[in-house]
């Protein structure tokens, strides 16, 4: 091979590689939205369940529309098929730097769809609650924040 | 400030030549420091791994293992001669001393922290520095450290991991601690628990009197 030869390939890879990635990078993919929307929808729960953090650790006042707000906004969003956004290809093993969902949640769909079954539980289970009173909303907003650490402590990386 | 600084004249684990004399080693400041901070230190450790969601009392057990650090280390140069940093930092021939005789069966009655111990008191409490200041700066989305206004979400992102990676490697190196003290408890045949809430231990004879 000649030296004009071993150039031309060397510019023509950097190009394709250049070009490759500026598409790559700016693309929207399937497993890209997917993983835009859950964590759209972790910001919306996030969003509504800062209230709740706030009343369990005393910062915040209770207030029977504060508790019916609150269990409304998160009765709506847990009605919310969320796990329609799990699909394959979206872990962090093959989206790193994007998403810190675990390749378990694929390897274990049942034990995965059983938490987000049990966080979706205790958040309609505020609606109820926050009819009954204080003692009756603070006692289920406790049960719902154990459920977070259903997904979040088995299934989810501790980096992106 | 000069007084007897015990351990700068020592250069190995060997007992040979040298009296051994029962005396007071850790005061009461080094003795109290060490049994709160390991209680604290494991409530801490378990709130985090296994507490509520609301970490409150994990927090609290931070805030008091900073103070402890802070008091620890204004007693580093002014406590009694074996909790001073000074009667524990070695240079690499006593290193090799103490690696040595480590493994000959028999009490070292080393005076204070021997090299490795002392390096361990240094790793440790630096260890424990880092947790506290970037569990100041964690946020897990319920609970923020008190520094999470002022900082960028991403860097307070970057130090909650770094927050749980040091706790595994305090883990390892508390872990280690316990491992060494049972080697001298059964391979060497001396307590070193004993000590630490009694204050006496059995050691080489000061060459100052």
């Amino acid at each position: 091979m000649s030296k004009k030869m071993i150039l031309m390939s060397a510019v023509v890879a950097f190009l394709v590689a250049a070009v490759g990635s500026v598409f790559a990078a700016g693309h929207e993919t399937p497993e890209s939205k997917a993983v835009e929307a859950r964590q759209g929808y972790m910001k919306l729960v996030g969003a509504s369940s800062g209230p709740i953090w706030g009343l369990l650790k005393g910062e915040t006042e209770y207030s029977d529309d504060l508790a019916k707000k609150i269990a409304s906004e998160l009765g709506a969003l847990a009605r919310y098929p969320v796990g329609q956004f799990f699909i394959k290809g979206t872990s962090k093993s093959e989206m790193a730097g994007k998403t810190r969902a675990l390749m378990k949640i694929w390897e274990d769909m049942g034990g995965f769809e059983k938490a987000l079954g049990d966080w979706a539980s205790a958040a309609t289970a505020l609606e109820a609650a926050a009819a009954g009173g204080k003692d009756a909303f603070m006692a289920a907003a406790g049960k719902y924040g154990d459920t977070c650490g259903g997904c979040h402590k088995p299934y989810r990386a501790k980096d992106l | 400030m000069s007084d007897n600084h015990a351990g700068t004249n020592n250069t190995g684990g060997d007992t040979t030549g040298a009296g051994l004399e029962t005396r007071k080693l850790w005061d009461v400041p080094t003795r109290l420091f060490h049994w709160i901070l390991a209680g604290v230190v494991c409530y801490g450790w378990y709130l985090g791994e296994y507490g509520p969601f609301i970490k409150t009392w994990h927090f609290y057990c931070g805030y008091t293992v900073g103070t402890l650090l802070v008091l620890r280390i204004i007693w580093g140069f002014v406590g009694a001669p074996a909790s001073r940093f000074a009667s524990f930092t070695y240079g690499p021939r006593a290193f090799l001393d103490y690696a040595r005789h480590l493994f000959k069966r028999r009490p070292s009655h080393w005076p204070g922290h021997n090299p490795m111990g002392g390096l361990a008191v240094f790793g440790m409490l630096a260890l424990l520095a880092v947790q506290v200041l970037t569990g100041l700066c964690s946020d897990d989305d319920i609970n923020a450290g008190p520094l999470v206004p002022y900082i960028d979400s991403s860097l307070s992102g970057f130090l909650s991991y770094v927050h749980y990676w040091n706790s595994r490697l305090l883990l390892v190196v508390v872990g280690l601690h316990v491992v060494m003290i049972a080697f001298y408890w059964i391979w060497k045949r001396e307590n070193l628990v004993l000590p630490m809430i009694s204050g006496r231990k059995r050691v080489r004879q000061s060459t100052k009197t």
